[in-house]
């Protein structure tokens, strides 16, 4: 499993890298890209940032353009994120999805060769994790290099990029599988839907679920969960075997750490040529990634 | 995208901080009354006190104490508290982050102050009646005179790590700068006025009440107080390094 052994490691790597860590390693992260970028142009974005809360969204945008001194004008930072109808209520006023975009407004003024951004989808709802994700997605592919930390992992593995986790002082890559499983034999049958029981575990009990009633399974620490109308459930099952009983009931295997009941599946997001992510119906609007080599046989299998 | 003129017309990012933080105290209510506070005591006792009696005096006590109440609470006011609540709220953080350099901030903060000082110097003056040839002279002297204040202000402003800090940290400020009001109650103690932060200019205000300003006997006050300038800019540049910045 390829690693880096540290975080002076991660941030001299040039790869776009995003991490699952505690707040402490991510403000070890911050002050080694400060050191390492120091003499480029770098936007910074962490949790703690909040804004003048007496400015208004348009002049706290237009005091950092100023600072900046970029091309970037700030009306056009708040028409790309979509802040129209918030440029002029008051910082202090905002809510927490709104001050996500305008934070990530503001870095984007300063037109950054690299990016740090801490818990940048935490606060987002479904729109402006789709607005972050192609904004994020789009400055990648223009030569930014972002180093982002988050919190769960999914969230890492919804961008582009390098994800890991934080381990005694490594950072553990997942393993991201963009070619597809060929030998994988057709998990759906025609209207076969078998009649089954999921079971998780709780401190006092053992739960039965219903397939229909999973929105998806997520491999994470080497345990395995099942996520149920947005609660989380560990599950005794390994993904292997999930997908192997659940295939036929409407899942699909769309990330190696992920099963998802495509039932659920609201609508597929492409942000690049080659990221993919999975938008659901539930409440939280929830987004989970699609590896790259199973999207054709996504589309094959779905015919979308 | 920022055109070319837009861009040319764009201050540096020193001019946009001394806006900004300008603008900061004029957008807060609190701040904002505290500055008007030394011009609105003096109208309300130049109405009340001063008017009725017609004292021959009144110009110049109305002048001398609009100097040291905008000098004593302008400066803590619109230094100390800003800074205190950027560290509170974090926004220094993201200015930090942004690439804003503490000098500068620290420099911003004392541009703005003198210029809130100069302007409550201002209303003090037309509040006290005083002949209009003397506006200039005054506004010079009370900003020379809240400069030492304004250096202590920013050495405790990087100090504080909250508003309530702030709080505490301004009374010395206030007390400071209105000291010399309780000197001039005996001729031993007027004598040694050019002693105080703001002693120099307070003598050199009631000089130029009484229409001796340029008299030999302003000499003293008025190298006292650069004296006292030259000694509190330099504290501030040995001490400010010294203080703990934001984590």
């Amino acid at each position: 499993m390829a690693e880096f052994a540290s975080i002076d490691e991660l941030v001299a790597d040039d790869r776009n890298v995003h991490v699952e860590c505690s707040r402490e390693t991510s403000a070890a992260l911050l002050a080694a890209v400060r050191a390492r970028y120091r003499t480029q142009r770098c936007a910074f974005v962490v949790e703690t940032d909040r804004g003048f809360e007496r400015d208004s969204v348009a002049a706290h945008l237009r005091f950092y353009g100023s600072i900046a001194r970029s091309s970037v004008h700030h009306e056009d930072a708040i028409a790309h994120f979509n802040l129209r109808g918030v440029a002029k209520r008051k910082m202090g006023s905002l809510s927490p999805s709104a001050l996500a975009l305008v934070n990530l407004a503001r870095a984007s003024l300063f037109e950054p060769e690299a990016c740090f951004l801490e818990r940048p989808l935490s606060d987002l709802d479904a729109e402006g994790r789709a607005i972050a994700l192609s904004w994020i997605a789009e400055h990648m592919e223009q030569g930014c290099r972002f180093i982002t930390t988050v919190e769960p992992l999914r969230e890492a593995l919804l961008m582009p990029g390098v994800a890991c986790w934080h381990e005694e002082g490594r950072f553990i890559m997942v393993d991201q599988d963009d070619d597809g499983d060929d030998d994988r034999e057709s998990a759906y049958e025609g209207d076969e839907v078998r009649v089954l029981k999921i079971p998780a575990r709780t401190e006092t009990a053992t739960l039965l679920f219903d397939p229909r009633d999973i929105d998806f399974a997520e491999s994470m620490n080497k345990a395995t969960y099942l996520v149920v109308r947005g609660e989380r459930y560990q599950t005794p099952r390994t993904m292997d075997e999930l997908e192997a009983e659940l295939s036929r009931a409407g899942f699909f295997r769309c990330h190696r750490s992920f099963l998802v009941n495509v039932q659920k599946v609201a609508k597929v997001e492409h942000y690049t040529r080659n990221s993919f992510n999975l938008t659901l119906n539930d409440a939280a609007r929830t987004s989970i990634p699609l590896a790259k080599g199973r999207a054709e046989e996504m589309r094959e299998r779905y015919r979308w | 995208m920022v055109n070319e003129k837009q861009a040319a017309s764009r201050p540096g990012i020193f001019g946009t901080l001394v806006r900004k933080f300008f603008m900061d105290v004029a957008k807060s209510p609190g701040l904002l009354a505290c500055c008007l506070f030394p011009p609105l005591f003096l109208l309300v006792f130049r109405l009340v006190v001063i008017d009725p009696v017609a004292h021959e005096d009144a110009p110049l006590f109305l002048l001398a104490t609009g100097m040291l109440f905008s000098t004593a609470m302008v400066p803590g006011t619109t230094t100390v508290y800003p800074m205190a609540e950027a560290r509170e709220k974090r926004t220094l953080r993201t200015l930090e982050l942004a690439g804003v350099g503490r000098a500068q901030m620290v420099a911003a903060h004392g541009v703005v102050s003198t210029l809130w000082t100069a302007l409550m110097g201002a209303v003090c003056f037309l509040v006290s009646g005083a002949a209009f040839d003397c506006l200039l002279p005054f506004m010079l002297i009370t900003v020379a005179a809240s400069i030492p204040l304004t250096a202590l202000s920013l050495v405790l402003g990087l100090a504080s790590r909250n508003q309530m800090a702030a709080s505490f940290f301004s009374l010395p400020i206030i007390i400071t700068g209105i000291a010399p009001l309780f000197f001039t109650y005996a001729e031993a103690t007027f004598q040694a006025l050019p002693l105080l932060p703001t002693g120099g200019g307070f003598a050199l205000v009631y000089a130029l009440a009484e229409g001796t300003l340029l008299a030999p006997g302003s000499i003293l006050p008025a190298v006292a107080q650069l004296i006292w300038i030259v000694a509190s800019l330099v504290a501030l540049v040995v001490a400010a390094p010294r203080i703990p910045g934001d984590e």
